[in-house]
């Protein structure tokens, strides 16, 4: 195999040009603009980005579920080199959860409160595998606990009865049921303690390691993206605009916006600065601007930025930006 | 007033219900302006029917249906109104107070507001009213509201404990609002689309309530109303002598007055749920979906096509 | 930089019960809590959810009746004050809440929310000088054009803007201290900076006195000189925020410190402090001995199941309550 077909080999999630819209009354609005990443085998990838800029509506739709009034614009998702967008129903269902499983915000929320967490776990394994036997599902269920850090005993217990950490486990257990090949997580421990989030994340790093999958962390939470991603994308107003291995998107980002929301998260250890954060307002997507989406908050903006939405330039392979500065 | 037309715009039940609504209340109020004669006055033969002269026919006595129904729609409309009035006016106070007040205020005003709940409505209401005799509107309004007010006044304590609950009470308490302060110019606004769509279920049962106790000959006949016209036809036997119009009218009458409110109620619950809204949204979504779907569905057979052709061309099996 | 002047607010050993519906004991929210304010300074208040934090500053505001200890504003006990007193107090002590879609009126216009503090307290003369005075206070909190955005209704600002007019009606008032409930939580990341960057304006231009409640400590390092670090109820350490942060001596506070998201950690390898994982937050019950941290701390021992640890003093600012560095 050349060169080429080895890195396209590992290529497991293909984003192109993902365009989603809002169908609100004869306006469209676009949510996500043109977006285009890859996930690859065995990567953690970070979509960063904050309230409105579209990272949750990608989420969305990578799996097909957004729901109206959301529409998907323009764009494949090619997963393994098929187009998820184009599946028809049964080929959805397939992929949904034994190649991708999608951990939601507040995805402890999402367990039904009546049915316990037994149940619910066998429910997804007998779904996808109606072949397997009641003790089977019972003992795939209990290792799975064991997996997320749970006590196995607990297997008939119901979501009241576990506290916010361990229902967030309880969810990773049921989206590792079927060893996925990727994980989409859209903000997973934004609702938790800063203990229990790093109990998580740490078990999910390790399971990471035993397993082998891929994953797709959406959050707002650059910090935490920092410590566990190989490669961070940051999104603005709907549109990419840097995505770069992490070190660089922390350390040396080229982007203002970056640098700015960089900026915005005070350290823990090291020198005391005076931080600013960034100026101004979040965009207005019913009348978005002609050129750059971020020049009006931009401190470095010269006088091309109002007129000309700037393209996403390649400083190098790994890393690209969306700013007339840097062209 | 910009609030006031977007309540309107795609909310159908609620424009529709507003304009039968509407149209009572001005003929009812211009009432001597509209009828054709006099609604008291014999004007023809008994049992007419409907003509050119006659619209809606005559009555057994000979008097013009149409101009009797419009007139009978003041006093309805007068007492449905009134009497909505009044249990929405006890239902805020109770229901409001009870919420804010709490503890033993509020245990004791639930306790009233179930023992009225409880209370099997209609009976009661009659056997008041033939306590009372022959009672004209004013009276039936005045019973109608002090019974129909439970309802209300559970759902708005509803809703008024849980915006009590919401930060921007605490803060007003916190920077030095009086109590009533809070309770009138904080609370009460954000109940505002509740308070009107109680106000619209209520005057709806009394106007129901009103018709079902002048029908059973409790209401005043002297008075023209809805209801005592449907009594008037009973007693000459309308129905079976084939004057159909005389019954007919006035309970066309108050279904579409009912109509018209509970269309409006509809249209209230719209407000809270927004996504109640809008199925001619729904429809433009689902088709512009179909489009892109149809249109990616193309390329990715035409796409097919073409890698097939190529590997034919090349002489390999395509992937 | 610790403030040498006296302290405008005390607290001292404060309790706070609250009534345990479904069993025979009430529930402890604060155990012993003893810190004071002084004017122009934050004290950050520390902790995960069930520490009892939010309740300080209800207990504080006078939402909530204490259960016992003291609490002294500006030389005079709080708790029974009644109808004016209450008022009066109200004037000096504001509250800011956490979530800025909720504590803002959906219904009136931000003109409507800083025109009643200014009335109530009296702080205009008449009702024509209030437009002035309301674009001069949204001014100075960086809400401009002033005018216009008087005129608005909640939900055409964004988060950041409406904790900026909740920061003008304390402004308005013209409090003293101001309790701080987790503002910047609900905020977008980039805009938390301003709202902290206003608040720090607050305390230097007025002198104010804050007291900075927060889960997030890198904030707190930001903006509060000296910090307390609460769990269930219990204050396990506080000192200057440096030193807890450089040198934090309770398994908790190690705890947080390791437990927090940073970059620079990304290649070190660092030891993470061993804790014994997956243990839910005990809730703490007038009946409870013992330190709360028991059942998640690894150098647990026997007597601290037995009794509470003491107050150890490790240098001229810093305390912690733990058996490790003192005995009861």
């Amino acid at each position: 195999m050349t060169e080429l077909a080895k890195q396209q080999a590992e290529i497991l999630l293909d984003i192109r040009g993902l365009s989603v819209e809002y169908l609100v009354g004869d306006t469209r609005l676009r949510a996500v603009d043109q977006v285009s990443f890859t996930v690859n085998k065995g990567e953690t990838v970070g979509l960063a980005g904050e309230s409105g800029c579209g990272k949750s509506t990608l989420a969305f739709a990578l799996a097909k579920l957004h729901k109206p009034p959301a529409l998907i614009a323009e764009g494949e998702v090619l997963y393994k080199g098929r187009d998820v967008l184009s599946f028809d129903d049964e080929e959805l269902r397939r992929f949904r959860w034994k190649e991708t499983s999608v951990v939601f915000q507040s995805a402890m929320n999402c367990l039904n409160p009546v049915i316990s967490i037994n149940a619910q776990i066998c429910d997804v394994l007998s779904a996808h595998h109606p072949e397997m036997n009641r003790g089977e599902l019972q003992d795939r269920a209990r290792e799975l606990l064991q997996i997320v850090g749970i006590h196995p005993d607990r297997l008939n217990q119901y979501p009241h009865q576990f506290s916010g950490g361990m229902r967030q486990r309880a969810v990773l257990a049921i989206s590792l049921a079927l060893k996925p090949q990727l994980i989409i997580m859209d903000e997973p421990t934004t609702a938790l303690d800063v203990v229990v989030e790093r109990e998580i994340m740490d078990q999910l790093s390790e399971l990471k390691q035993q397993f082998g999958f891929s994953i797709l962390l959406i959050s707002h939470d650059l910090s935490l993206m920092g410590e566990i991603t190989d490669r961070i994308a940051v999104m603005y107003a709907g549109k990419l605009v840097e995505i770069a291995p992490s070190e660089e998107v922390l350390f040396n980002p080229k982007h203002p916006y970056t640098k700015g929301l960089v900026n915005s998260f005070p350290h823990l250890l090291g020198e005391k600065k005076e931080l600013t954060g960034i100026a101004g307002n979040p965009l207005n997507l019913y009348s978005p601007p002609a050129g750059c989406y971020f020049e009006e908050r931009c401190p470095e903006r010269i006088w091309l930025c109002k007129s000309t939405d700037p393209a996403l330039i390649t400083l190098n392979p790994q890393h690209k930006a969306k700013c007339h500065l840097l062209g | 007033m910009k609030n006031l037309l977007s309540f309107f715009k795609g909310n159908t039940p609620a424009t529709v219900g507003t304009i039968i609504v509407l149209v009572f209340v001005l003929l009812s109020v211009f009432a001597p302006w509209i009828t054709p004669y006099d609604a008291n006055k014999r004007v023809a033969r008994g049992h007419q029917p409907p003509s050119a002269e006659y619209i809606l026919g005559t009555t057994r006595s000979g008097k013009d249906v149409l101009s009797q129904v419009i007139y009978a729609g003041r006093i309805s409309l007068l007492v449905g109104f009134g009497a909505g009035l009044l249990a929405t006016i006890i239902a805020v106070l109770v229901g409001i107070t009870s919420a804010y007040a709490g503890g033993k205020v509020d245990a004791f005003l639930m306790f009233v507001t179930n023992v009225f709940l409880v209370m099997p409505g209609l009976p009661m209401i009659i056997v008041l009213a033939a306590f009372l005799g022959q009672v004209g509107p004013l009276s039936i309004a005045l019973i109608l509201g002090l019974f129909g007010w439970a309802g209300g006044a559970r759902v708005l304590r509803a809703q008024a404990l849980s915006i009590r609950e919401k930060e921007f009470v605490t803060a007003a308490e916190v920077i030095g609002e009086s109590k009533w302060r809070i309770v009138i110019v904080e609370m009460l606004p954000n109940m505002v689309s509740l308070i009107v769509g109680t106000f619209a279920g209520a005057a709806l049962g009394a106007v129901m309530g009103q018709a079902a106790l002048e029908f059973i000959g409790l209401g005043d006949p002297t008075v023209i109303s809805w209801g005592t016209m449907l009594q008037w036809a009973q007693h000459s036997s309308a129905l079976i002598v084939g004057a159909w119009w005389e019954a007919i009218v006035p309970g066309v009458a108050i279904a579409l007055f009912a109509g018209g409110l509970t269309l409006f109620n509809m249209g209230m619950d719209q407000v809270s749920n927004p996504q109640l809204k809008g199925s001619k949204n729904l429809k433009r979504w689902k088709k512009l979906n179909d489009e892109l779907q149809a249109q990616r569905k193309a390329k990715l057979a035409a796409s097919k096509a073409s890698i097939s052709k190529k590997s034919a061309q090349d002489g390999v099996m395509p992937v | 930089m610790s403030s040498q002047s006296k302290p405008i607010f005390t607290v001292k050993k404060l309790v706070k019960d609250f009534p345990n519906t479904g069993g025979p004991n009430s529930i402890r929210a604060l155990n012993d809590v003893s810190f004071e304010l002084f004017p122009g300074e934050a004290m950050a208040v520390v902790g995960e959810s069930g520490s009892g934090k939010s309740t300080i500053a209800r207990v504080l505001s006078l939402l909530h009746p204490k259960s016992s200890g003291d609490l002294v504003f500006k030389e005079a006990e709080i708790s029974g004050y009644k109808g004016d007193q209450i008022k009066r107090y109200r004037q000096q002590v504001q509250m800011i809440f956490q979530d800025p879609y909720g504590s803002l009126n959906p219904v009136h216009t931000i003109y409507h929310h800083l025109a009643r503090p200014l009335l109530i307290h009296k702080k205009v003369k008449s009702k024509k000088e209030l437009p002035d005075k309301i674009h001069a206070l949204l001014e100075e909190v960086g809400l401009t054009p002033a005018a216009e955005t008087a005129k608005k209704f909640p939900f055409e600002l964004s988060g950041g803007q409406r904790q900026r007019v909740c920061i003008a009606k304390t402004l308005a008032i013209g409090a003293d201290v101001i309790l701080a409930d987790e503002p910047t939580s609900a905020l977008d990341v980039s805009i938390r900076l301003g709202v902290l960057n206003l608040m720090e304006k607050m305390k230097r231009e007025h002198n104010v006195a804050f007291m900075y409640i927060t889960h997030d400590l890198a904030t707190a390092r930001y903006f509060a000189e000296r910090t307390a670090v609460m769990y269930v109820g219990h204050m396990v350490e506080w000192g200057e925020t440096e030193d807890i942060i450089k040198d934090p001596q309770h398994p908790y506070t190690q705890l947080l410190i390791s437990a927090v998201p940073d970059p620079l950690k990304r290649n070190q390898k660092e030891d993470k402090p061993a804790h014994v994982k997956n243990q839910d937050i005990p809730i703490w019950t007038g009946a409870s001995v013992g330190c709360p941290f028991v059942g998640r701390c690894p150098h647990e021992m026997d007597k601290c199941s037995q009794s509470m640890p003491a107050i150890t003093k490790i240098s001229e600012k810093h305390f912690v309550r733990c058996f490790l560095h003192g005995d009861s």
